[in-house]
């Protein structure tokens, strides 16, 4: 490694910033211990899910981008910094261990949860839709000895939550009423 | 016109006396901290000293409220009343006192001095410095930007916090939200995080000045990855040096949700120097 003349090592270190001047460190009597850079922290904006509030988070995450610590943000106007019990702990979402990773079914009279694929659960989830729909579909419903084209069933109920946002509130009534639902609701209106 | 009197520098003076008491608080905790401590006092010391005039001419709160909401800052095209003659002799002043403290520097501090010394020169280098944040004259080819920048800074200081006390109550701070000084357009080299809520407040390196800045952003560049803009913590988690990997400025940043406040954030810039130095080092400017 080349010398360095002590007009070159100041010049790497930088002379001054704003209105003051940084020590040389070839002159001071007694030196300056570093800043320790250890434990990167990185800070990003998110939304908390819970509620339809829409609350303004900052999670900062590791190195490895594993959350450390979650907070309100101040600059955001809904909450300005706040946050209620459920959005302080949202960082669980990602970290509990009780979070599931895998498809668990407990099959009709079981006491036992067994585990299966994604394809086999999706596949299953569209053909009890289908097959409830099928059994519960009625084209008439009688008022007043008249038969009235309805069109409906009555055996499935949608229900959207906060963590859905309009794209998917859109998709899900339009398809819940492509298929004849009239239970329709969110958890926002309750 | 509006005349604001603000009779034989009595605030400054007395701002300035709780900074050095502060400092001197700090000198026997910090022996490392020493030399840095002794050449800042002098500044202080020197600027507190000099002789500002009232101002005599500002801002409606129409003129102000035009100016912010087109995102300039009330002190534009160097609308600054300097004196000449007692700019000139802080500059000689600051450069003296720093040469004498860091004999290292001397010839580029005397070069400084030759250039500030004459009045009509130093305040036109100075209006171009408060709207450029550079000189680039043939006059002043050769010289640091960072030693020239240094000395303007502490020299324009007197003057730009006289003006910043009489324009700050003109200024609605939740509306401003800039990365630069409402008042003199100054660059941030310190930030704080509020007790409350852990808001971020810029302070300007000229005139002292905080204001309100968005928390997870570089103010350097409006970076807002996570994985380019982020922070080492302090041992004790009250300090954070802010990175950004994408323009390479860094910032100071002091949490005071860690730390009941007991220092003035002038004292704050000078005793976080390690932070510039680690940074510097690390090639972050």
């Amino acid at each position: 490694m080349k010398d360095l003349s002590r007009r070159d090592f100041l010049k790497l270190t930088g002379l001054a910033t704003g209105s003051v001047l940084l020590p040389g460190r070839v002159v001071l009597r007694q030196p300056i211990q570093p800043f320790p850079l250890r434990k990167r922290v990185g800070e990003a904006y998110s939304i908390c899910p819970y509620c339809s509030v829409g609350c303004g988070l900052i999670v900062a995450t590791d190195e490895a981008g594993h959350i450390t610590n979650v907070e309100g943000d101040p600059d955001h106007p809904h909450n300005r910094g706040a946050l209620d019990p459920k959005s302080i702990s949202v960082r669980q979402l990602s970290t509990s261990p009780l979070r599931l990773s895998k498809v668990l079914y407990r099959a009709p009279g079981s006491s036992a949860w067994e585990e299966k694929r994604w394809d086999w659960a999706m596949g299953e989830i569209a053909k009890r839709i289908q097959k409830t729909r099928n059994e519960t579909f009625a084209r008439t419903f009688k008022v007043a000895d008249k038969d009235v084209a309805v069109n409906r069933t009555e055996g499935i109920a949608w229900l959207g939550g906060a963590a859905n946002n309009n794209e998917d509130c859109y998709l899900g009534s339009k398809f819940a009423r492509a298929l004849g639902m009239v239970y329709v609701e969110h958890q926002a209106r309750i | 016109m509006k005349m604001y009197q603000m009779g034989a520098n009595a605030r400054n003076v007395n701002k300035s006396g709780d900074i050095l008491r502060q400092l001197d608080r700090e000198y026997a905790l910090r022996p490392e901290l020493a030399q840095t401590i002794d050449l800042h006092r002098e500044l202080i010391v020197a600027r507190a000293t000099t002789e500002v005039p009232p101002i005599e001419d500002t801002l409606t709160r129409e003129e102000a409220e035009r100016l912010l909401n087109e995102g300039l800052c009330l002190l534009r095209r160097g609308r600054v009343e300097l004196a000449g003659e007692e700019f000139a002799r802080l500059c000689v002043h600051v450069c003296d006192i720093t040469a004498r403290h860091r004999p290292d520097l001397g010839d580029q501090f005397k070069a400084i001095r030759d250039l500030l010394v004459v009045p009509s020169q130093s305040k036109d280098l100075a209006t171009q410095y408060l709207s450029w944040n550079r000189i680039d004259l043939p006059l002043a080819e050769g010289l640091d930007q960072e030693l020239l920048a240094f000395v303007l800074n502490n020299a324009l200081h007197p003057f730009l916090e006289k003006y910043a006390e009489a324009m700050e109550p003109l200024i609605d701070k939740e509306r401003w939200y800039l990365a630069k000084c409402p008042v003199c357009g100054g660059q941030p080299d310190f930030s704080y995080l509020t007790q409350e809520s852990g808001a971020r407040y810029l302070l300007c390196s000229r005139c002292d000045t905080e204001w309100p800045y968005k928390r997870s952003e570089c103010p350097f560049c409006g970076n807002t990855d996570s994985k380019t803009w982020g922070y080492y913590p302090s041992e004790d988690g009250s300090y954070r040096l802010y990175v950004c990997d994408q323009c390479g400025h860094y910032l100071k940043t002091l949490d005071l949700r860690q730390r009941t406040p007991d220092r003035s954030l002038a004292v704050e810039r000078i005793l976080s120097v390690a932070m510039d130095l680690t940074a510097r080092e690390k090639g972050y400017r």
